[in-house]
């Protein structure tokens, strides 16, 4: 045994080797089938038996051998299938392959006798072969049976009357007895159709069995396509079997795992049977019937198997009832856009979008089938789908009362032609034949998209009618306002913050607090209009810097000013915390006026700075009281200049008894730490002691007597001893004599003291 | 591979269970040089026929075997007479019967890919081919409204790789697309379309160039059919009944419901190749039944023969996957 093993595996290499040099070139075939023949005989190895039958099954199969090449290879061949077949306890591999090869021969010795009538020996092989396959159909394993299935219908094919393509050229037609002569010595045409006959109605008795076995149905189903398709004569019949065939007749057993397999693939083999009819082979009487069996079918389907597709697949409770497509998992039910109006109830009812369901007319159904179908298909429905077919309906109702003009926009756009999921070019009943309905989908969703809605132009807004002033006054009014509510809002946060000192590496404005708003508004106000307005005010209207500020009527209303005079405000509201802006506003304002100066050196005066200094200080010091010493101090040391106008009006704080040291005290830090503007404030002080009373003098007097030695002398008041001694005792200075000399020169007075405190 | 790690465990993932394939990977390469040694690839050991599937061979068998090629192939080369070599075809009586199948989705890229790679890198080395019923190859883009659009049957996998690679690397490393690509080029040549396949062609073309899985489906006929979705199953079943059954050659077609994404077609791979083993071995052994006993006292009736078993498997199958739903009718080429 392990010899014979051995060669038989030898010669199987060889043969493969053989086999793939004509699966190369098929040509190659013309040599090795008749070379093979003799060894793969039934005293061969069975694995060498099973190659050989398995490979004429392949070459008779193969597109890439020509018809006339196994017509031509035909004769040899039929006699080694016969012998192989007939020999005693064959090995049902070999003869499966076998019946797959009698199946594929079976048309070119049909072919072949029509046109060699005397090749009986042939016909006669062919005939056996048939014979007994057919005689032992029922009794083969069911591998084989499926074959000898296919088999029958290759017979009844070829034994019933095809369409003759073109007469003048018999090569091109498909083999059938339309193309036997009446007179030929071997096929009788009656026998031969009757047999066919017969062969047919053993094929479709399938579908009656009692027992059915889901892979003979299966196996009958997918090759009775072509005898729709290319035998008229027999359609009908066939598919009127298929209709009378019920998948579901097994299904009232209790359904096992192998139940649901063997009831849904019945189930589905039929479907895709009678959808391919309705779509390749139209035929509109049968077409009814079939839409109604395949309505049916659903049913039953979702009666039957809905429980258990739920079980499987909980995401996909509609699986009984679309077979079209596979439902998306995810999101609702999305349902296609009506056709443009008008539209009928009919349109506006329908939610689907298979044209086999469109056209189908429940007209056609009794009436009583129809009640006991819709009653039992609302007990299986999900209420679920129904309230959204039934919202989906009034979306649609409530949009048709709302188009009162013919220019529908589709609800749905249409899902998008080159979506990654592939479903658009997926529809089984498109995918061959169906260009009409493509078509008219596609068109129907073009028009839509198509439809000019409305006649859009470009549009241009009107221009606004100009603003007045008053309008204009009012507006910027109200966003200084805006501005200042936001200053006001960050007002808190600004305070309670502890904020880093950043110094000279600063950035204004470059946080979003109070004092980056500030900043912001000062610098619009100071910095924006610089040289425009500003100037020919000042050239103009403001040129006398001593004169008092103008009343704020007659001031130029532009925006600049509006901040100004809100920032103003908003000091005086609360001066005391504020401060500092005032002193940063002022220092803008001084910067401003300094670099307009530059351009203008005309402007020998700072006329923005000077307004609002005195303004502000005029505003200011009826408020202060005694306790805000330092805060006058403070203030009139960091205000970037101080002229005689401001001190004098600082000077009127001597006339109250309660703020007159607070005065001194302030002009004494000026005399200090603002050499500058000492002659100034000691002219000022000088004024003070000469218009106060008695408390305004002692008080000024220590401060003239230190500072302006000679003055109090000068004026010969009876308490200069005093003030010199003190002041004595005080800086240390024994040289009233010499001080008293160098009045009339500041320069040389303020150098000598100088010289006298680094002595000292 | 990419610096994603997600990618890098898929990528792991997709190699794992098959880690000799993965080492004969670069061996396909050089084959499209020299044609006539076009199959080097060993027969698995003749006793798995009858195993359960077990999906991870010991790496060195393989390439051991591979090296030294077991005695059987001795006498086989002796013989072979004809210039191709015959070396792949280490039959014997034991010889071990291999169903060929066909993977089938939408743009023979994700699923189908990985199914025929399972198929064909496993033990047993399944012969393999695959195809989309897309009318167009779609892989994703940089938006969903914009993606890569290829043509069947005359683009590579190699150039889609070239040409995303050069487009954005980045994007398409991040969704696997790369990943992917890189793999598929790696089995075979490029995408195929179903409507446009000649069942029963010869397919030797892709044997020469080495792609997995062509080694005994050079006959360019398959015995099962599994497509991945349910539209590309009736795609398949409404096609086969258009060719009207030529070829007179049965075929099982099978669907497993697997999403087309990367984790999906990874699970579902590792499922089809489970359900490949349960038939494979269920043919098998119908076989080997008939080949012994069958030979003297006549092919028994009564034994069940595989297609008859397909219902059972594939509801033992059901069973153990109830997250894929499956589908099978019998057709034919």
């Amino acid at each position: 045994m392990a010899g014979v093993s051995a060669s038989a595996a030898g010669m199987i290499s060889q043969l493969d080797a053989a086999r793939k040099l004509a699966l190369a070139d098929p040509q190659v075939y013309n040599q090795v089938l008749p070379g093979i023949l003799p060894i793969i005989g039934p005293t061969a190895h069975v694995d060498v038996r099973r190659w050989g039958a398995d490979f004429l099954a392949e070459a008779f199969a193969s597109p890439s051998l020509s018809n006339s090449q196994k017509e031509q290879l035909s004769p040899e061949v039929t006699p080694t299938l016969r012998a192989m077949l007939e020999g005693p306890g064959e090995d049902p591999e070999v003869v499966k392959s076998v019946v797959q090869a009698a199946a594929s021969l079976y048309p070119f010795v049909f072919r072949r006798i029509i046109s060699h009538p005397n090749e009986a020996a042939l016909w006669q092989d062919m005939t056996s072969i048939k014979l007994n396959i057919l005689q032992r159909m029922d009794s083969f394993p069911v591998a084989i049976r499926i074959c000898c299935i296919k088999f029958a219908q290759k017979v009844v094919q070829v034994e019933t009357p095809g369409l003759i393509a073109d007469p003048r050229r018999p090569e091109q037609n498909e083999t059938s007895i339309a193309l036997v002569p009446r007179n030929h010595p071997l096929l009788q045409l009656p026998n031969l159709e009757a047999e066919a006959s017969g062969l047919l109605d053993r094929l479709l008795s399938v579908f009656q069995e009692s027992s059915i076995d889901p892979i003979l149905v299966d196996a009958t189903i997918n090759c009775l396509a072509v005898l729709i398709r290319s035998r008229p004569a027999i359609s009908t019949k066939i598919v009127s079997a298929v209709l009378n065939f019920n998948p579901f007749k097994q299904a009232n057993s209790p359904m096992t795992p192998r139940l649901k397999v063997i009831v849904r693939s019945m189930e589905r083999t039929t479907r895709a049977l009678l959808r391919w009819v309705l779509r390749s082979v139209p035929n509109p009487p049968l077409d009814q019937k079939i839409q109604a069996y395949l309505m049916r079918l659903q049913q039953s389907r979702a009666a039957i198997l809905s429980d258990t597709t739920a079980q499987k697949r909980p995401a996909e409770p509609t699986d009984g009832l679309d077979d079209a497509k596979r439902q998306r998992l995810s999101g609702p039910r999305k349902f296609p856009a009506m056709p443009p109006p008008p539209n009928s109830i009919a349109q506006l009812f329908t939610l689907t979008e298979d044209p086999a369901v469109q056209q189908f007319d429940v007209s056609l159904l009794p009436g009583d089938l129809v009640s006991t179908v819709t009653a039992v298909f609302l007990q299986h429905l999900d209420s679920g789908v129904l309230d959204e077919a039934v919202n989906a309906i009034r979306a649609r109702y409530s949009h048709l009362q709302k188009v009162s003009r013919p220019t529908p926009v589709p609800d749905v756009p249409m899902a998008g032609p080159t979506g990654i999921d592939d479903d658009d070019d997926y529809d089984p009943e498109f995918l061959t034949s169906g260009e009409p309905i493509v078509q008219a989908t596609t068109e129907k969703a073009l028009e839509e998209l198509a439809q000019p809605a409305i006649e859009l132009g470009p549009f241009e807004l009107p221009k606004p009618p100009p603003l007045t002033g008053s309008e204009v006054a009012v507006l910027s009014d109200q966003t200084v306002g805006h501005v200042f509510q936001l200053v006001g809002s960050l007002e808190a946060a600004g305070q309670t913050h502890a904020k880093q000192k950043l110094g000279l590496n600063r950035l204004a404005a470059s946080t979003n607090d109070r004092d980056s708003w500030v900043t912001i508004l000062m610098r619009l106000a100071t910095r924006a209009p610089a040289r425009l307005d500003d100037v020919a005010t000042a050239l103009t209207g403001d040129a006398d810097p001593n004169q008092p500020v103008k009343s704020e009527d007659s001031e130029e209303r532009n925006v600049a000013n509006r901040i100004r005079q809100t920032l103003f405000m908003y000091i005086l509201d609360d001066f005391r915390p504020r401060l500092n802006i005032a002193i940063s506003w002022l220092t803008e304002e001084w910067y401003a006026d300094k670099l307009m100066a530059k351009t203008h050196p005309e402007l020998d005066h700072l006329p923005n700075y000077s307004r609002w200094v005195h303004r502000l200080i005029d505003r200011l010091l009826p408020y202060l009281d005694a306790r805000d010493k330092n805060l006058l101090i403070r203030f009139l040391s960091e205000i970037p200049s101080i002229n005689r106008d401001i001190l004098d009006r600082v000077k009127t704080l001597a006339k109250d008894p309660e703020r007159i040291s607070m005065c001194i005290l302030s002009m004494q830090y000026l005399l200090m730490m603002r050499p500058p503007v000492r002659d100034t404030v000691l002219d000022a002080i000088e004024s003070i002691w000469h218009d106060g009373d008695a408390q305004a003098k002692n008080a000024t007097a220590k401060v003239l007597a230190k500072w302006r030695p000679g003055f109090l002398e000068q004026a010969g008041q009876p308490k200069r001893e005093a003030d010199v001694k003190e002041e004595t005792t005080i800086n240390g200075l024994k040289s009233p004599s010499a001080s008293r000399a160098d009045t009339g020169d500041p320069r040389k007075r303020k150098a000598k003291v100088a010289v006298v405190a680094g002595d000292g | 591979m990419s610096t994603d790690p997600r990618l890098a465990r898929l990528q792991a993932r997709a190699n794992t269970p098959q880690s000799a394939p993965a080492k004969s990977q670069p061996l396909p390469q050089p084959q499209p040089q020299s044609p006539l040694q076009s199959q080097p690839q060993p027969e698995p050991e003749p006793q798995t026929q009858t195993q359960p599937a077990s999906p991870s061979p010991a790496p060195v068998e393989t390439g051991h075997s591979k090296l030294t090629p077991p005695s059987l192939d001795g006498n086989v080369d002796v013989e072979a007479p004809v210039t191709v070599p015959a070396d792949a075809v280490a039959e014997t009586s034991e010889v071990p019967f291999k169903l060929r199948f066909c993977t089938v989705c939408a743009s023979n890229n994700n699923r189908s890919m990985e199914a025929h790679l399972r198929l064909s890198t496993s033990d047993r080395h399944y012969p393999v081919i695959s195809f989309g019923t897309g009318s167009f190859v779609r892989l994703p883009g940089p938006s969903i409204s914009q993606p890569q659009v290829y043509n069947f049957n005359t683009t590579s996998y190699s150039k889609m790789y070239e040409e995303l690679n050069a487009q954005d690397a980045r994007l398409y490393r991040n969704n696997g697309i790369l990943n992917m690509l890189d793999r598929n080029r790696n089995i075979k040549w490029g995408p195929e379309r179903f409507h446009d396949w000649v069942v029963g062609a010869s397919r030797m073309d892709a044997l020469q160039r080495g792609d997995k899985g062509a080694e005994g489906s050079e006959g360019g006929i398959v015995d099962v059919i599994f497509t991945c979705e349910e539209r590309c199953w009736d795609a398949v079943v409404d096609n086969l009944l258009d060719r009207g059954a030529p070829l007179n050659r049965p075929v099982h077609v099978f669907n497993i419901d697997i999403k087309d994404n990367h984790e999906e077609a990874l699970i579902g791979g590792g499922a089809i190749l489970e359900l490949a083993d349960l038939l494979n071995d269920a043919a098998a052994e119908e076989r080997k039944q008939n080949g012994t006993r069958g030979w003297e006292n006549g092919g028994g009736a009564a034994r069940e023969s595989f297609d008859e078993r397909v219902p059972d498997i594939l509801a033992t199958w059901q069973e153990r996957w109830p997250s894929l739903p499956a589908l099978w009718t019998l057709s034919w080429f």
